[in-house]
């Protein structure tokens, strides 16, 4: 019995929960909103004819069988609910549960409709009462031997309810109210219905099922992208109290019968859907636009000091582009992701691959190219730090990546399916919103942001490269589906803010769905950048002036630059599209030689990690802490050269060509030079240089050119940099040849 | 217009002209005696009526005619402040740089015939095309043709137009309003590519695999002045941008480039009798050629289908476009107005003995070559090396030669425009614009010496890496003279902006 103290927990826990965990039951209704143009009279007859004895009623539907007024027993008479019971038993049907929108904070009317509601048999309640109204309604619900299901729609309009962490952290300590979440509204979220159950475990007591088509609308259960199939399997498998599914089904209201006997039909034996990704030979796109705005305060990842998020301020979301091209049979498909986060870090990077490979095995995870915005306002994906408060009231970094995942795989499967023929068009243009953010001074040295206006300042350290590339595809009736637009500058004007915040690409976003359509998926790339940044570096009075005089913040002018920018391009691309460019994909593994940390180097570095230690322990200082661990790793680095002497740096090029174009990506925040370098030498008539790509599985650092490991400074000293420019060239080199390579069919 | 009834109508009109000019003249001379802001704009035309030599090529081209047509673009603006005048007058004209022998018939003549102001008020300012007549003097293997306008000739015929134009100007002032903003406009590269032996090269090839970077930045900022009549009537636009009006540079006809292109685009949307004067940044570095993946950019042009020169053009208008309401809404009065004319002698940049032996080798090489292949260019090519022949000989008499030239700083309300005669690179207009006291500062190269015409003015960096504009023979002054530019044109900001 060596055991005991543990079982004897988990058995006194399961007691107290008050919900039974062991066989989990499911049973079927029809949802009578199904039938919502119809009485609900009328309902029962249409539910008896399709052969199911349960149904779940809503309370604004009209009762019809000459009862003048809505479904809302407390509002009904007694003769009237009489005249109910009766046609119930007539059609050998039971009104099992009741959607019933809001209680009233008066417990006596409360109490008064879960009478009268129980007396017609209903059990369950679907709701969405007042968070404040839960634990009166749970006492209630306990007396009368009732649930109350937590209903939820988008987050918009069910802010306390829409995301299933949320509505498990509701029924945490309640005994009679579950969620009761609708699969339609996961679907559209961007969540995968599976994980939703799986978040809910327990916490769960029915949904409305819904599979939806690629454009979200309602579709017989099996045949659309929710992937019910698997949510059903695993619902079988999590222990839980009894389960009540509402077949719920949206599409044809004037006559869902038929639809509604198909998911009956694919309820008894539900199978995955085999109908999909068939492709005669072509190309063809599918894009989606996935919400991750974190449901609670996070860390804010970019700066050593920490930064819990108040708020937001704009959407952050996870952009994503499904192309697939099939020449002759053969299939090449490529996801591409634009994502607001500082850094595609290991952390995330790494599960998310793993559930790439279990959720979508059909497309290889090297095909699947995950892209930083850079914001410095976004929720860290990494490790968390030991300041980090640990009250439960900030989200771990875990815990959002969990998130995060669970919305990005499903949006990747959704943009999938949602591809359909399509077209091709690309063009260049320009835009200026970067500056070089280093300065070099009279003796040399470069210091990163150092002041401008200094009488030693000579100069900024290099060039902007001020393109915006841009590639659009659009369906065969040309209506846009995506545009992928990459500049040379991180997305990192409000890098100290204390809310969540999208930065100029998120306002970018908003304003070109505003002009080329809201369903029009932006995918905003960073191109080779790592020396620049959307900061003034002088004459800071002069932009300053005109931002004001538009009455902008500089992050919405900056948006406003890139929305011009597009504009007067945008013509020129929709002139020359191509129906069937030849596509082309290349992943590639390569080792870097590491940049070696001098002995000089490391004595700096210890000399600074004792500082900032002490500096901590004084203090408190975030920032130093921050530092702190910067310094630590060129110390490891240093000793562990005498394990390694020549150490590399495994990281990995992806090369895409589509047609004329070739897009090559890299992990590392990539001195612009190199940039221009491969753009210089591309055999591509456009060449899309990206940076901050997911790596091979880290996350990239500053990479230099020999000039600014000279004059030094942040971003070129060794602290910053895991790979230095013998690697840089290297890495350009590669991806040259490799654009070569697939360039050399014409 | 019809030859038959020209004959006719043109003194009459002539006649109209003079009656209204001078009715114009009487109340702007009145309203000018008032203390305020006022400001006057002429553009003329001074394409020759005959075949010019096209200057800025080491070789010689005579022009076969015109593209577009050459102007002068003339603003004339006068500040009374307790009856204390303050006049600056902005030329911009489309050659290649302001010449010498230009340069002094022009400022004698000015004593003369317009003695109004003093001469150091008028900045005159090359826009840099490469196919602008010559207005320094000739090539020596010019051809014996009676028909061709000589150097010399040609600035006669434009000092006859152009001192009229500016005496006409500054009599027709009327009380202004003046507005002034920052754009952007992507026309220029930075035009020296940099290898990984350090070596730079200006057009150097960017597809090498040695190949590294292009050697500095690029400054993209369109600075741009507007100046309106009372009635909110646009008169004028005065567009600084850091790139030479140089894409088509080898031309054998008159083509003002994008400038030409940008002022009739601008003209069509903003009227036709508003002048434009387009003023160059510091951009001896820079060039409007493109310098990598040019694939890309012309594929844009053909689908436009536009030449390289035209959507240049097109890119300024745009960016006048983008910001001219923004302008339009925060016009000002009355502004402080302030110029300051300075001569300064900067250092010479010093001949080393190895590049003193190598310019007598090339000069021997390039004149034998001339001599066997009558090559224009090498002629041309021979004549900077012997140059730098003279100034290393001219050295050893005496040590420490210095470079005589003139700033003129300008200060009108919150902006300040301040010129050098310099091809200056880039990074030394950036040095002035991050420490000018000013809100917007605009850095105008090209403008008339003292009396010289500029020539590139490097950075420290860029004589590092070599290559033509920063070798000896292509510079007069250095870095370190580009230090002391830079300085003391940001003292007479300083001291301009005390008020």
């Amino acid at each position: 019995m060596k055991h005991f103290p543990t079982l004897a927990l988990f058995i006194i826990l399961l007691f107290l929960s008050g919900i039974p965990t062991l066989a989990r039951e499911i049973d079927t209704a029809i949802a009578a909103y199904s039938y919502r143009q119809f009485s609900f009279f009328e309902t029962i007859d249409k539910v008896a004819e399709l052969g199911v004895r349960n149904l779940y009623g809503f309370n604004f539907q009209t009762v019809g069988g000459g009862i003048e007024g809505k479904l809302d027993p407390a509002a009904l008479s007694d003769a009237e609910l009489e005249k109910i019971r009766l046609k119930l038993t007539e059609k050998k049907i039971s009104l099992i549960a009741l959607y019933y929108g809001s209680f009233p904070e008066d417990e006596a009317a409360c109490r008064k409709i879960f009478e009268r509601s129980k007396s017609l048999g209903i059990q369950t309640f679907v709701s969405e009462p007042d968070p404040k109204l839960l634990p009166m309604l749970d006492r209630i619900a306990g007396e009368f031997g009732m649930k109350i299901g937590l209903h939820g729609h988008d987050r918009q309009s069910s802010p306390n309810t829409w995301h299933p962490l949320l509505v498990a952290d509701k029924c945490r300590n309640l005994k009679n109210i579950a969620a009761f979440n609708d699969t339609g509204h996961w679907i559209r979220s961007g969540l995968d219905p599976t994980d939703g159950i799986e978040i809910l475990g327990k916490f769960t007591i029915g949904f409305d099922l819904h599979d939806l088509n690629a454009e979200g609308k309602d579709v017989p259960l099996g045949t659309g992208v929710g992937n019910i199939g698997r949510m059903l399997r695993a619902l079988k498998r999590i222990p839980g109290p009894p389960v009540l599914i509402g077949i719920e089904y949206n599409s044809n209201p004037q006559d869902p019968t038929a639809d509604i006997k198909q998911c009956l039909e694919f309820l008894k034996d539900p199978k995955p859907n085999t109908s999909l990704n068939k492709f005669s030979d072509g190309f063809y796109a599918g894009a989606v636009s996935v919400d991750i705005l974190p449901p609670k305060p996070v860390h804010l990842s970019g700066q050593f000091s920490l930064r819990v998020s108040q708020g937001a301020k704009t959407s952050i979301s996870a952009n994503i582009l499904a192309l697939t091209s099939v020449k002759n049979g053969q299939t090449v498909p490529v996801i591409l992701i634009s994502m607001d986060t500082v850094v595609i870090r290991e952390q995330f990077n790494i599960p998310f691959r793993q559930a790439l490979k279990e959720k979508i095995p059909e497309i290889p995870t090297e095909n699947v190219i995950i892209c930083a915005t850079h914001t410095h306002s976004a929720p860290h994906l990494g490790q968390d730090r030991p300041d980090l408060p640990k009250d439960g009231s900030v989200m771990t970094s875990k815990e959002y990546i969990k998130f995060a995942i669970d919305r990005i795989v499903p949006g990747i499967r959704q943009a999938m399916e949602k591809q359909v023929p399509a077209k091709f068009g690309f063009g260049l243009g320009f835009v200026n919103i970067a500056y070089n953010r280093r300065a070099v001074y009279a003796d040399g040295s470069a210091v990163m942001y150092g002041k401008t206006d200094r009488p030693d300042f000579r100069s900024l350290e290099g060039m902007t490269d001020n393109d915006l590339d841009m590639f659009c595809v659009w369906n065969q009736k040309d209506e846009l589906i995506a545009m992928l637009l990459t500049i040379a500058c991180p997305s990192q004007e409000n890098e100290n803010s204390l809310t969540l915040d999208g930065d100029f690409w998120a306002r970018t976003r908003e304003s070109l769905t505003k002009k080329y359509g809201k369903d029009t998926v932006i995918l905003g790339m960073c191109g080779a950048a790592g020396d620049q940044s959307p900061h003034i570096r002088y004459r800071a009075a002069a932009e300053q002036r005109m931002t004001a005089l538009r009455n902008l913040s500089r992050a919405d002018e900056l948006a406003r630059r890139i929305t011009c920018a597009v504009d007067d391009i945008y013509d020129v691309v929709a002139s020359e599209k191509s129906d069937n460019p030849l596509m082309k994909y290349e992943y590639l593994e390569v080792d870097l030689p590491q940049r070696i940390p001098t002995k000089a180097e490391y004595d700096d570095a210890i000399a600074n990690a004792e500082r900032l230690q002490s500096n901590y322990e004084k203090t408190g200082n975030t920032a130093s802490l921050g530092m702190l661990g910067w310094h630590k790793r060129i110390i490891t680095r240093y000793e562990n050269l005498k394990l390694n002497p020549k150490p590399t740096y495994p990281t990995s090029i992806s090369v895409l060509r589509i047609g004329d174009i070739a897009l090559c990506t890299n992990q590392f925040e990539l001195y612009s030079d190199y940039g221009v370098q491969m753009k210089a030498r591309s055999k591509a008539a456009q060449t899309f240089v990206i940076q901050l790509a997911s790596g091979a599985p880290d996350s990239g650092t500053y990479l230099p050119t020999a000039h600014a490991v000279k004059g030094g400074g942040y971003g070129a000293v060794i602290q910053s940099n895991s790979v230095g420019p013998e690697g840089g060239l290297i890495l350009t080199e590669e991806t040259v040849k490799a654009i070569e390579r697939l360039f050399s069919e014409k | 217009m019809n030859k038959i009834i020209a004959p006719i109508f043109i003194p009459v009109i002539l006649m109209l002209t003079a009656i209204l000019s001078a009715a114009q003249d009487t109340s702007a001379k009145q309203e000018a005696a008032a203390d305020g802001f006022y400001a006057s704009a002429v553009s003329i035309d001074i394409t020759p009526e005959r075949p010019v030599t096209l200057s800025g090529q080491f070789y010689t081209r005579i022009s076969k005619g015109a593209n577009t047509p050459i102007t002068a673009n003339v603003l004339v603006l006068n500040s009374i402040r307790n009856g204390r005048s303050t006049p600056a007058v902005l030329i911009s004209i489309d050659v290649v740089s302001i010449r010498e022998p230009f340069n002094i018939t022009f400022r004698e003549a000015l004593k003369t015939q317009f003695p109004e102001i003093p001469s150091e008020n008028i900045i005159l300012c090359a826009t840099h095309t490469h196919a602008g007549p010559n207005v320094g003097n000739d090539p020596g293997d010019l051809p014996n043709d009676a028909d061709l306008m000589r150097g010399r000739e040609y600035g006669q015929f434009v000092i006859e137009k152009l001192i009229p134009a500016i005496r006409q100007a500054w009599k027709n002032q009327v009380p202004a309003k003046y507005g002034y903003g920052l754009g952007f406009v992507n026309v220029a590269y930075n035009r020296r590519a940099i290898y990984a032996d350090g070596s730079a090269v200006m057009y150097g090839k960017t597809n090498r695999s040695d190949f590294r970077g292009l050697e500095g930045m690029t400054d993209n900022d369109l600075n741009t002045l507007c100046i309106w009549d009372k009635n909110d009537k646009l008169l004028s636009m005065v567009l600084n941008i850091a790139c030479p009006s140089q894409e088509n540079e080898h031309l054998l006809f008159l083509d003002a480039d994008f400038w030409g292109r940008a002022r009739s685009r601008l003209n069509e949307k903003y009227g036709q009798d508003v002048v434009i004067l387009g003023l160059c940044g510091a951009a001896g570095d820079q060039s409007p050629h493109i310098r990598y993946r040019n694939e890309a950019e012309d594929r844009m042009n053909r689908l436009r289908n536009l030449s390289r020169v035209e959507e240049l053009g097109r890119r300024i208008a745009n960016a006048v476009d983008d910001i001219y309401e923004v302008i339009n809404s925060d016009k000002k009065e009355n502004p402080v107005m302030a110029f300051e004319y300075l001569p300064l002698d900067l250092p010479q940049r010093k001949i080393t003995e190895k590049e003193y032996q190598t310019a007598i080798s090339e000069s021997k090489r390039l004149d034998a070559e001339y001599e066997k292949t009558k090559n224009s260019s090498a002629y041309g090519q021979a004549n900077w090396h012997r140059r730098t022949i003279k100034r290393y000989e001219y050295a050893k008499e005496n040590p420490n030669p210095t470079y005589p030239t003139s700033i003129c700083v300008l200060r009108l309300g919150e902006i300040v425009l301040c010129t050098n005669q310099f091809e200056l690179y880039t990074d030394f207009g950036i040095q002035i614009k991050a420490r000018s006291k000013a809100k917007q500062t605009f850095v105008v190269q090209l403008a008339s010496g003292r009396p010289a015409c500029g020539t590139y003015l490097p950075t420290a960096f860029a004589v590092q890496g070599g290559g033509y504009g920063a070798v000896p023979a292509s510079n007069m002054v250095g870095p370190e003279g580009g230090l002391i530019l830079v300085e003391e044109t940001l003292k007479v900001i300083d001291k301009l902006f005390e008020e």
